[in-house]
């Protein structure tokens, strides 16, 4: 097919007819008595499910910990308090960084040309899967903070054998998904399984455009 | 800006742009007229948002166009449904101009579909191609140089190209 078909084709369909002319303009008018809607918008309820979860966990957890050692600073039990701190400041930091990813976002300048604006949102939100690394860091810990001294004083060397072993496979898994799960292995069959769910669509297709992008800018750079 | 004069400037260009926001929802929602609304309702609010930032140093188009295209790109990004299988080759959105006869309508929706398989960014190129704009606007819009936005022309030109004769045999 020649250039000027594709451009006739194009032209054929290219006005609205009067339907779509009168949805556009009732649309207009729906957002001109609407006016602007508020940064949150954009979330899914899911998400904001999630993080309202992630807000209550956090500071109830501070609120355990803290009364422990405030009230009952004798009795305490030490791994338990380890651990639920590990765990309730790595998802206090995944949170926050999920945070400031969303609001970092919704302050990008949308009438900036489109492949600055782009390659900004697509990074931004590439670097949200940080928050999900920093999450995977949290795995020893749901196998140390049942420890207690009843289980110090009398588990024999077989159970702590076990047991080591489960704490450290459980952190060596955590560091190399601390470490692995990024750009460069996004093709691999494992992280598709762990990133297969649709909540990651936006990451993948991100990190298509940051391509498409780069590809673009090198194309121009290579003449 | 105060209120009104900010309502007044948003009724007036939105409606004198209507085309703009229609094809870009047409090429990035092609084959669903129910997604094509929802995305034009999302750019009219991110116009809506940015009015305030508007200043004359580009051409209106140019302005509603980066918006309108920055828009349909992080649309498809949030919403996962959206890819090329939902173009079908018969025309099924019952909008246009005058209706094309049969074969013409199928050659159309074979572009459209063609188009929906391309890259987010080489949509947007082979849009305001189709659309005629200079290479300047488009690198004013898009932000690739001159050069780099007629290399990439040949390239996807090429590919429509191949498509087509592929859809014939």
């Amino acid at each position: 097919m020649k250039e000027n078909d594709i451009k006739r084709l194009w032209g054929a369909e290219s006005e609205p007819d009067s339907g779509i002319t009168k949805k556009i303009n009732d649309l207009i008018e729906d957002t001109a008595k609407l006016k602007a809607g508020h940064e949150l918008e954009s979330m899914r309820p899911m998400k904001i499910f999630a993080m309202i979860i992630a807000v209550f966990w956090v500071t109830g957890g501070i609120y355990l910990i803290s009364n422990y050692f405030v009230f009952d600073p004798v009795k305490f039990p030490l791994m338990f308090t380890v651990s639920a701190s590990v765990q309730i400041g790595l998802v206090l930091i995944a949170l926050l960084i999920y945070l400031r990813q969303h609001i970092l976002i919704s302050q990008v300048d949308i009438t900036e040309p489109v492949a600055a604006a782009q390659q900004r949102i697509s990074e931004l939100k590439t670097s949200t899967l940080l928050s999900a690394r920093v999450l995977f860091l949290q795995l020893p810990v749901w196998t140390t903070f049942y420890w207690n001294n009843t289980i110090f004083e009398n588990w024999e060397w077989y159970q702590w054998f076990i047991q080591i072993t489960f704490t450290l496979l459980f952190a060596a898994a955590g560091l190399w998904l601390f470490f692995n799960l990024k750009y460069e292995n996004r093709d691999k069959k494992w992280f598709r399984f762990i990133m297969g769910g649709s909540e990651w669509d936006p990451l993948m297709k991100a990190w298509d455009i940051l391509e498409e992008i780069k590809d673009n800018n090198l194309n121009a750079a290579g003449r | 800006m105060n209120k009104f004069n900010k309502e007044s400037f948003f009724r007036e260009i939105a409606g004198s742009h209507k085309g703009i926001f229609y094809k870009v929802a047409r090429t990035y929602c092609a084959g669903s007229p129910g997604e094509q609304e929802d995305l034009i309702q999302e750019i009219l609010l991110q116009v809506w948002k940015s009015i305030d930032k508007y200043n004359d140093s580009y051409a209106l188009s140019t302005w509603l166009y980066r918006i309108s295209i920055n828009t349909a790109i992080s649309y498809y990004r949030k919403h996962s449904r959206i890819s090329q299988a939902n173009v079908r080759v018969e025309s099924e959105s019952g909008y246009g101009g005058t209706p094309p006869d049969n074969s013409e309508q199928e050659r159309i929706s074979l572009l459209m579909k063609f188009i929906s398989e391309l890259g987010e960014v080489d949509k947007a190129i082979m849009l305001l191609y189709l659309e005629e704009k200079t290479h300047a606007e488009m690198s004013a819009i898009l932000g690739f140089s001159v050069s780099n936005i007629g290399t990439r022309i040949g390239r996807i030109k090429e590919k429509l190209k191949i498509r087509f004769l592929e859809s014939e045999k």
